[in-house]
């Protein structure tokens, strides 16, 4: 439900934008013209449950690089590679915390790049609508509290990432026609996994369980790009 | 060719056996680590008895199969240290769940079934740490609930919610009812021994037995207090002596004991008995109820962690337990569980051996093995007058000729050369003044004895006995001594085993008296004088009468003479024979009447019936002093007879009973 309110604005927003596109002004347009981007988001986590148990994650800023392409005046290509701050597992059932954690996203997208050719309206200001899928590494460690819990045991948690996408809207604002500074939020959906290993030192004898969990997050952000020909 | 298929089946001979003696020898199964903690039940929904054993860390999980073999097992992570597990089915989803008492950290934890094996585990938050809980239904909603004998003292009752989602850190309500006793209770069990349809606890605290019984609003108070013995640690609930009121035995670790308590019940109040105490190896441990003798009884099992041994305590279907002797375990062991691994109808055995890190499993063919050891069979029965030997009860009369016999006869089994003591108890309710009075006598060599005492002290060397009579009374001397009413009269061995241990062997018979007797009842004396009186030989007959108590009683006269003779022939063919000759006549209201006057042959005269003798009158006993009865002609009877002149009284009781005094005199 949460996603088809998502995706619904975006594909109408995907058709205005098709229906108005105009020819760019030249300190917006970056067609033909490479980017790179420094980004600062900050990413708030959803709950789940794991082992039954209610899980928070704490939100959390998420720092990234990004490398773009201006296809033409409305489509641009991105790549990004971002990567999260220690996030912490929150067991509220429990009261202690899980794990710390850190997501790495390595998304593709496209954005869908609106230049008003109207000159009474500010033309170096481009909103776009973007879209695309990553793959979101994940690692993490078990938290001292969890570890006590088992104890005489040693818990090991394996974290792993999963495919995802994601959707978002933003916009540059142009300095000039090689810096330009972007808002943008998107929301991401993905799912990790973990798998947990108690292990008995004694016995030499280990219990697994391994259970998915969404990563599914808003960020929002702020960014610099450069350009250049 | 010959050869191989011998050996071929020789070797299937051996495997055969190999594999019969696998299921019927005890097994020893090694444990990796210490383990604190045992119970069984089906964790996976296949009908068969799983084992769940604690251990710091960790729960480990045996599947039990069809033939009651277990599997290797499955580690579940166990957040501390279990001391404690039952399995149930806490959340009604149909799979057994495991409720666990932690040690370590405190508090109730629950590993929840999520079927295939795997468990999440619910930590309650809150709840006390437990020295030993109990599950049930405490208040009038469906939840189950627990109560727990708290480390911190009383008893915590944790309310069921209802709401089983394991993101919620509660599932219960928790709720501490207090006991006297200072300090941790130690064990707690439930039941509903008040008959009342609520659930209510037994919990020992402090050298103290309570019984708290539920109250309309789900509350819990204590109503019954009783000592143990030092340093109760388990509880069980049955109803040993089959009044269907429960009873209850306490392991008592201190004193080496099993403290058996029988439950009464008198207007909806639960109470009970004194304890009887029956000595088992050092430090009794824990307790498991079950048949395990397969004598529809329900026995007990007590694991003794300072000796190493198991011993049952077998009901001997009167209420008391006949002790086993010790079955080794491994050492020390802390918990015993019963339950019916292979599907056979009877229980195995198992102990949590905590030093020796093993738990040992003893199929109910080793248990019947161990437990075939026989004590000696007693039986002892009660007859009248010689009559056949029964368990009875019997009706005797305080007739003045009734006796009591009581006959023995013992198997004494694998007991043979044994030294015991013998009682021979007569245990009496008798009328006093109205009342009845409940008397104790013991028969001894000096006589009856009032209270309990051996007839023979330390008999040397049991051996089979057939049934003899080993006792015989006037009924009226007993009566005199006792009282008439209803007797019980028990044989008791007191069994001295070579290894120490002590055997109660007991039987029983039952009679009762009816009747009264006379304290000091009438004398009758009968004399006969020869005199010759005008040539003529006569009989004079006096008779003398000391009424005593019995005076102005009303009571029947017998007057009768029987006079009896033979005399040798010798028959054509040269054979001697002998006939016997009667010559009987009684006194009646119309004078004398000859009963009898006949000549009989042997046979005959071994087949006789002697003529019934009638009351020649109803008299009022009083004093006589030789008074002259009759004179009687010599020649009215038969010449070369013996005569006996006879007098006897009846005296009619108010209950209808006779009591009989009779004199005779010969001419």
């Amino acid at each position: 439900m949460r996603k088809r309110e998502i995706i619904v604005p975006v594909i109408l927003s995907l058709f205005l934008t098709f229906a108005c596109y105009s020819y760019a002004q030249p300190i917006s347009d970056t067609t033909g013209k490479i980017g790179i981007g420094l980004r600062v988001n900050g990413m708030t986590t959803t709950s789940d449950t794991y082992k039954g148990r209610d899980i928070d994650k704490k939100d959390q800023a998420m720092f990234g690089v990004s490398l773009s392409y201006g296809v033409n005046s409305w489509l641009s290509l991105e790549a990004a590679f971002d990567g999260s701050l220690n996030t912490k597992l929150k067991d509220n059932t429990l009261g202690i915390d899980l794990a710390t954690i850190n997501v790495y996203p390595l998304t593709f997208s496209a954005q869908l790049r609106y230049i008003t050719k109207n000159p009474e309206f500010y033309n170096w200001i481009v909103p776009y609508l973007t879209f695309g899928f990553g793959y979101y590494f994940v690692s993490g460690d078990v938290s001292s509290e969890y570890k006590a819990e088992y104890y005489p045991n040693d818990v090991k948690l394996d974290f792993d990432g999963g495919w995802g996408g994601h959707v978002g809207i933003g916009t540059d604002i142009f300095a000039s026609k090689t810096i330009a500074v972007g808002f943008e939020a998107r929301y991401f959906w993905a799912s990790g996994s973990i798998k947990e290993t108690i292990t008995n030192p004694i016995l030499n004898a280990s219990t697994t369980h391994k259970e998915n969990f969404d990563l599914d997050s808003w960020m929002l952000g702020i960014n610099i790009k450069f350009f250049f020909k | 060719m010959l050869k191989k298929s011998f050996f071929t089946l020789i070797n299937v001979f051996f495997i055969l056996i190999f594999l019969s003696l696998k299921q019927i020898m005890a097994a020893e199964v090694p444990l990796p680590i210490t383990p604190t903690s045992i119970a069984c039940g089906d964790l996976n929904q296949d009908g068969y008895q799983d084992l769940a054993v604690g251990i710091r860390g960790d729960i480990l999980i045996y599947w039990g199969n069809y033939n009651g073999n277990l599997s290797s097992y499955k580690l579940v992570a166990f957040p501390g240290t279990p001391t404690k597990i039952i399995i149930a089915d806490i959340n009604g989803d149909n799979k057994n769940d495991l409720v666990i008492s932690d040690s370590e950290n405190g508090g109730i934890k629950i590993l929840v079934n999520q079927g295939s094996g795997d468990f999440l585990i619910h930590e309650e938050r809150n709840s006390p740490s437990a020295n030993d809980f109990a599950l049930g239904y405490f208040n009038d909603d469906s939840f189950i609930d627990i109560a727990v004998a708290n480390t911190s003292g009383g008893v915590s009752v944790l309310y069921g919610n209802g709401i089983w989602d394991l993101k919620k850190s509660t599932w219960f309500t928790p709720a501490t009812y207090p006991i006297p006793a200072a300090g941790a209770a130690t064990a707690i069990a439930t039941a509903d021994f008040n008959q009342d349809g609520r659930a209510d606890f037994a919990v020992t605290a402090g050298d103290m037995l309570y019984i708290l019984e539920g109250q309309e609003d789900g509350s819990f108070g204590v109503t019954t207090q009783v000592q143990t013995g030092s340093s109760p640690v388990a509880i069980g609930i049955a109803d040993f002596n089959h009044d269907r009121i429960l009873d209850i035995v306490v392991a008592n670790k201190s004193s080496n004991s099993i403290g058996l308590y029988y439950g009464r019940l008198e207007g909806g109040k639960y109470d009970l008995s004194s304890p009887v105490f029956y000595q088992v190896g050092y430090s009794p441990s824990a307790l498991s109820i079950a048949d395990f003798n397969g004598d529809n009884y329900l026995d007990v099992a007590v694991t003794c962690e300072g000796d190493n041994t198991l011993y049952f305590l077998l009901d001997t279907g009167l209420g008391n337990f006949s002790k086993s002797i010790p079955v080794t375990t491994g050492i020390q062991p802390v918990q015993v569980i019963a339950t019916d691994l292979n599907h056979n109808g009877k229980m195995e055995i198992i102990t949590l051996n905590k030093i020796s890190n093993s738990f040992t499993l003893l199929y109910d063919q080793e248990i019947n093995a161990q437990l075939s050891f026989r004590l000696p069979s007693l039986d002892i029965k009660v007859s009248n007058n010689g009559g056949n030997p029964s368990d009875g009860p019997i009706t005797v009369t305080t007739e003045v000729n009734n006796n009591i016999q009581i006959w023995a006869s013992l198997d004494a089994n694998d007991c043979h050369g044994i030294s015991a003591d013998v009682y021979l108890l007569l245990n009496a309710s008798v009328d006093d003044k109205g009342k009845i009075s409940h008397k104790t006598y013991s028969i001894t060599s000096e006589g009856l004895t009032e209270g309990e005492a051996p007839l023979v002290t330390n008999w040397t060397g049991l051996t089979n006995i057939p049934l003899t009579c080993i006792w015989t009374m006037s009924v009226q001397d007993l009566v005199r001594t006792i009282g008439a009413g209803y007797y019980n009269i028990t044989a008791k061995l007191v069994i001295h085993s070579p290894n120490g241990l002590t055997y109660y062997v007991s039987d029983t018979a039952d009679f009762a008296i009816t009747g009264r007797v006379l304290s000091n009842p009438p004398t009758i004396d009968v004399k006969v004088q020869k005199v010759i009186e005008s040539g003529k030989t006569k009989i004079k007959t006096f008779v003398s009468v000391n009424a005593n108590k019995a005076q102005d009683l009303p009571a029947f006269a017998y007057i009768w003479i029987e006079c009896y003779g033979s005399y040798t022939y010798t028959t054509d063919d040269n054979t001697t024979e002998v006939d016997h000759c009667a010559y009987i006549e009684q006194y009646t209201p119309e004078g004398w009447q000859v009963l009898e006057d006949k000549c009989y042959t042997q046979d005959e005269w071994e087949d006789r019936q002697s003529p019934h003798i009638d009351p020649c009158t109803e008299w009022p006993v009083t004093d006589l002093d030789n008074c002259p009865l009759f004179d009687l002609p010599v020649s009215e009877f038969p010449s070369g007879y013996s005569c006996t002149f006879n007098v006897g009284l009846i005296i009619q009781n108010e209950g209808g009973f006779d009591y009989s005094v009779f004199d005779s005199a010969p001419f």
